[in-house]
């Protein structure tokens, strides 16, 4: 099979498992695979760990023709290991025209209401593909990341329609050699719920974690709790 | 007053190591007192994505290694320098890696500011911050994004106040030191 017809997904979630990245970039290489191409994932942080890892990693890397790199936004940017690997594929490839003729969509997920505060994660993955001589196939963003709640797309309550509609009109774009559509675009960035709706869901998780605390008895836990006033960070070491 | 300067660059990057040797100096001379880290030589593990900081220990990242000290240090510290070769327009891993570790200082809380949302302040004082990047040479697009995600950091980590400086790796050391004494200068006025 042409490199053209295999899809590498890279996770840069640092969760080993269920996170909402590597959800969605399942769901698209099931898609991509429906469409009769050859799919492969691999978790970048786990890879990065050895260099049995990275070599395995940079093999599948080099027999792909389209890249997707789904990964959380930290800090508005890319997540370390994710900023490892684009650093250890510059190095390698050096823009020597290898990679060109292979594609690259990226998705950025946060747990932020608004998809874009993505904006510059995707710029950051933009620009590493213009160095490195990869074709940009596109950026996805997504907010309200953990509406997703832990599972996979499609077992996920119909509340993210949008973002499987978004994920078939991308898939459609990559089988077929183009670059992913606006209306792909579009939809992953559209709300899922209104904002002020979503901003609550902290507060109820910060209740929740209160009350199981009260519950469990674990009264250091609840002794930290009240750090967050102080205006000094605590200088004492938190149990295991 | 306090200053911390994390400084990502990597083991060949001299000119990097130069430009944080100027800062470090002009500011103590300012009467500053500096700690300054090279964070390819620091323990840091990357963030676990785990949330514990936000839920189970707020305020407080679980991974027992130099991410706690330092994230304290910042808080604790007036001005927060970072250092880093401006990569693909975000810093480097050894820099990212750090700055990854600092979500603990804010809450999970949504406040709106500018139009849109961000996470509440933890903490009472939060560092200004001044990020300066090195690039191989000219680069708009590395720049423009370096540029925005730097005052979107700025933003989202409550700084009262941030600049960016963005130096090539083709400047004179005298150039240098003249840029980084301007700086320096107009942040103690500040």
């Amino acid at each position: 099979m042409s490199a053209r017809r295999k899809a590498l997904l890279l996770v840069g979630s640092n969760k080993a498992f269920g996170s909402t990245s590597e959800y969605i970039g399942t769901h698209l290489l099931s898609l991509l695979s429906l469409k009769g191409i050859e799919t492969e994932k691999i978790h970048i942080k786990s890879s990065l760990n050895s260099e049995e890892g990275v070599v395995s990693l940079l093999e599948s890397f080099e027999s792909a023709g389209i890249i997707i790199f789904s990964s959380p936004l930290y800090i508005d940017s890319t997540p370390s290991a994710v900023t490892r690997l684009m650093e250890i594929i510059s190095e390698r490839y050096k823009n020597d025209g290898m990679l060109q003729d292979k594609r690259m969509l990226a998705i950025s997920n946060c747990g932020l209401p608004e998809a874009s505060h993505n904006d510059t994660a995707l710029a950051v993955y933009r620009c590493f593909a213009g160095k490195t001589g990869l074709k940009w196939a596109g950026g996805l963003g997504l907010g309200m990341g953990p509406l997703l709640a832990g599972r996979p797309v499609e077992k996920s309550f119909s509340l993210v329609r949008n973002l499987r509609k978004s994920l078939e009109f991308a898939a459609g774009a990559l089988a077929g050699n183009a670059v992913v559509p606006q209306e792909s675009i579009s939809l992953m960035a559209k709300p899922v719920i209104p904002v002020c709706l979503y901003s609550i869901i902290p507060a109820l998780f910060y209740a929740y974690v209160r009350i199981a605390c009260l519950i469990r008895g674990c009264k250091m836990k609840l002794k930290q709790l009240r750090f967050k006033k102080s205006g000094e960070p605590s200088g004492n070491k938190l149990p295991a | 007053m306090k200053a911390l300067i994390l400084n990502g660059s990597g083991k060949d990057d001299f000119k990097l190591q130069f430009i944080g040797g100027v800062v470090e100096s002009q500011l103590a001379l300012r009467s500053w007192q500096v700690e300054s880290f090279i964070m390819r030589e620091i323990n840091i593990a990357d963030c676990l994505g785990c949330f514990s900081c936000w839920g189970r220990t707020p305020g407080a990242c679980v991974l027992d290694d130099a991410g706690f000290e330092i994230i304290k240090k910042e808080i604790q510290s007036d001005l927060l320098v970072l250092l880093t070769p401006v990569t693909f327009g975000s810093y480097s891993y050894h820099l990212k890696k750090v700055i990854d570790r600092m979500l603990p200082v804010v809450e999970p809380f949504f406040a709106n500011s500018l139009g849109y949302s961000r996470h509440k302040k933890r903490f009472s004082k939060y560092p200004s911050a001044i990020a300066i990047g090195l690039m191989d040479g000219e680069d708009p697009e590395s720049e423009a994004i370096f540029r925005e995600l730097i005052k979107r950091n700025a933003i989202n980590n409550h700084c009262p106040n941030f600049t960016t400086e963005v130096f090539f790796r083709g400047e004179k050391e005298e150039q240098i030191k003249e840029r980084v004494e301007l700086l320096t200068q107009k942040i103690s006025q500040n």
